[in-house]
């Protein structure tokens, strides 16, 4: 390994990480006139590399150091993160939605976890500015658990076999559902061509249809001159003589050289995971617990949405192949009743999700039962017959949910991350009865044959969390850090509560008030 | 699957591979035959549709190029030694129950080895779980034989692709760089 520094350019914002939070947050920059470096830890990515393949696919997940995990519930990093340009929203599903208002104040209202110190109101305007600028098909007025807020820019993607055969189950019970709100065109939108509805959502979509940051932000960032440095895994962020202002950071490049590139803002949007491993390895003599860490809250309130697969077969044709990964049907029913005694927090359905017939939710691995001379009748059957949809629930914040750094080191010599996530008891008593209600949906839509996949972990959040106090937190309500003022989070890490529903919505909504509050205060 | 022959490049499918015969990279001449009548056991027609040239290839590339599924299951790289070590573990289950390696065992052999993988039944495994073993075994066999284009419009399920998948998933075609 090459031990020489070499010190670089300056640059007005230095962003590590270049996902969801990170292209936004570049974008904005260069537009108001700021000049910006991006330093990428995976390798480059075009919508060409996007190759329809559930085998390919493979390798936009993290390929990165290794990550330890440990719990009853682990993370399952690997599956929820991303490697390369774009990030996880390379290769996220796209589901679209926003927070409810009872997600933002478990500890005022509930005695349990985090309080947001925002509410839905402070983040409302920012998610209607998000849909119109990243475009979302949906139906808000068939969402009727729906928060206030503009109506979709574009109608509802089509429902195809699969969703009518099972939303009979839920009418049948009584329950409602509506179409998935997607951030996937069901019309052209600014330049970007509607979807095909052959879901390859998880290989990357390749023709512009579904809003990753190929085609959202960096773009723009790109034409207003933003820089990306890919292969390259950052250190340690630097401090000035007082310790209350970042300087810029230290990175490796992929021959293991060492650089430093300086900047006047910096902004940690390496995912929940990288970005509190990137703090507790900027020890100093003014940050002796890792940096922003004063709270001794870096790494702490590591969330995952508990989530559980549903799957049957039924007498009719579903044509499980077309459509979204994400899903085609929403239902929100259960969302509103955090407190249900035994159990705790709030579940949603991803209903009819677009499936394939290997990797991790395809037909075959639900199935491992099935093998030998039954498993080719097996296939051919749910090919046509197949059905599934997902749970999704609220992760419980708990501090002792964290994110650690390992004695094991990596090819760097900079310490692993290891991360430690279990739920309790009333989460896992959620999970039990939303998938018991799944079941019984099933049954109701007339499933011949009905099974359940194991509890596995969904999205990651936490162990940056902002907050109002920073004795409690780690970053206030902008993601900028307590401990230094111009050192800002951003991304899904900074969420002191999972609520249920997918983050990346709220992931860019946040990024907007991150970044804009950045630039009016520099 | 690219591979070097007579200084050019041969792009080939795992099934390609297979029926070429391609040099193995990773696996012994012992670990290959024993995968390959696992994985045909728990997913009949991985054996042709190229599992052991599939595994080898991907066991030889750098961890994050590596495109196998137990990247998602918490394997942690290199991810040879838990293939080989099942393996090792697989070969001496098969010599101390009917005293002839894997790729010798009757069908009704073979199966009953395979369910006693499935429930953790093989007594001193010497290796990773076996019914774990037996579960990234079975996912790489279905990718080779369910994954690719011909494999999933086999079933009824029409491939639908965006941007065709690289002629190392899908066809076997020379490529002279």
């Amino acid at each position: 390994m090459m031990q020489s520094i070499s010190l670089e350019d300056k640059f007005d914002v230095l962003i590590v990480g270049a996902g969801a939070a990170g292209s936004l947050i570049a974008a904005k920059a260069v537009q108001a006139g700021k000049t910006v470096l991006i330093l990428e830890a995976g390798p480059e990515r075009k919508l060409s590399d996007l190759e329809s393949s559930q085998i390919s696919a493979r390798k936009l997940k993290w390929g990165g150091a290794p990550v330890e995990e440990s719990g009853n519930h682990k993370i399952g990093n690997s599956f929820n993160s991303g490697y390369g340009t774009g990030g996880s929203a390379l290769h996220h599903y796209a589901v679209w939605l926003r927070l409810h208002e009872n997600d933002f104040n478990l500890a005022s209202e509930h005695g349990v976890g985090l309080d947001w110190p925002i509410n839905y109101k402070d983040l409302m305007p920012y998610y209607d500015r998000i849909q119109a600028e990243a475009g979302i098909s949906g139906d808000a007025e068939a969402e009727k658990w729906r928060p206030e807020g503009a109506a979709y820019p574009m109608p509802a993607l089509p429902v195809f076999a699969q969703g009518e055969v099972i939303k009979k189950g839920f009418n049948k019970l009584g329950m409602a559902v509506s179409p998935l709100p997607l951030a996937i065109n069901s019309q052209p939108f600014k330049g970007r061509s509607s979807c095909l509805y052959d879901g390859w959502c998880d290989a990357g979509c390749p023709i512009g249809a579904l809003a990753n940051p190929l085609v959202t932000y960096l773009p723009q960032a790109f034409a207003g001159g933003a820089s990306i440095r890919h292969d390259s895994t950052v250190s340690r962020v630097l401090h000035d003589a007082s310790g209350r202002k970042a300087t810029g950071v230290e990175y490796f490049d992929a021959q293991g050289a060492v650089h430093q590139v300086l900047a006047e803002q910096v902004v940690l949007s390496a995912f929940a995971v990288q970005n509190a491993r990137i703090l507790l390895n900027s020890k100093s003599s003014k940050h002796p617990a890792g940096m922003a860490n004063s709270s001794d809250k870096v790494g702490r309130y590591l969330m995952t949405h508990p989530a559980q697969l549903v799957l049957g077969l039924f007498d009719q044709q579903t044509d499980c192949h077309l459509g979204a990964t994400g899903g085609q049907l929403l239902c929100q029913d259960d969302y509103a009743n955090k407190d249900k005694g035994d159990a705790f927090g709030s579940y949603q359905w991803l209903i009819a999700n677009a499936t394939k017939p290997n990797d991790l939710l395809g037909i075959a691995t639900g199935r491992a039962d099935i093998y030998g001379a039954a498993l080719d009748p097996f296939m051919r059957r749910a090919a046509k017959h197949f059905g599934q949809m997902n749970f999704v629930g609220e992760d419980t914040p708990l501090a002792d949910n964290r994110i650690t750094l390992s004695e094991r080191k990596d090819q760097f010599g900079l310490p692993l991350a290891a991360t430690h996530h279990s739920i309790n008891e009333r989460t896992r008593a959620l999970v039990t009865e939303g998938v018991k209600k799944g079941v019984e949906v099933f049954k109701a839509a007339g499933a011949t044959e009905t099974w359940t996949g194991p509890t596995v972990a969904m999205h990651l959040m936490g162990g940056t969390v902002m907050g109002a106090d920073a004795k409690e937190s780690v970053c206030d309500q902008y993601g900028r850090c307590h401990d230094l003022d111009n050192l800002y989070i951003a991304g899904p890490g900074v969420f002191p509560s999972s609520g249920a529903v997918n983050p990346t919505f709220t992931v860019h909504a946040l990024a907007l008030r991150t970044v804009e509050k950045m630039l009016a205060t520099s | 699957m690219t591979y070097m022959v007579g200084g050019k490049a041969l792009l080939l499918t795992p099934a390609a591979a297979h029926a070429a015969q391609m040099p193995m990279k990773v696996l012994s001449a012992l670990e290959v035959t024993s995968l390959e009548t696992i994985c045909e056991a728990i997913v009949p027609g991985s054996r042709s549709a190229g599992i052991a040239a599939f595994v080898d290839y991907q066991l030889a590339e750098k961890p994050h190029n590596a495109l196998l599924m137990g990247r998602y299951l918490g394997l942690e790289p290199p991810f040879a030694p838990f293939y080989q070590q099942g393996l090792a573990a697989a070969h001496e289950a098969a010599l101390k129950q009917f005293d002839r390696p894997w790729s010798q065992l009757t069908e009704s052999q073979s199966k009953s080895l395979v369910d006693q993988m499935f429930t953790d039944a093989i007594p001193n495994w010497s290796a990773a779980p076996a019914s774990f073993l037996f579960f990234v075994w079975r996912a790489d066999a279905c990718d080779v034989v369910y994954g690719t284009q011909s494999g999933s419009d086999a079933i009824g399920m029409p491939y639908m692709a965006h941007i065709a998948p690289s002629d190392k998933w899908l066809s076997a075609k020379e490529l002279q760089k």
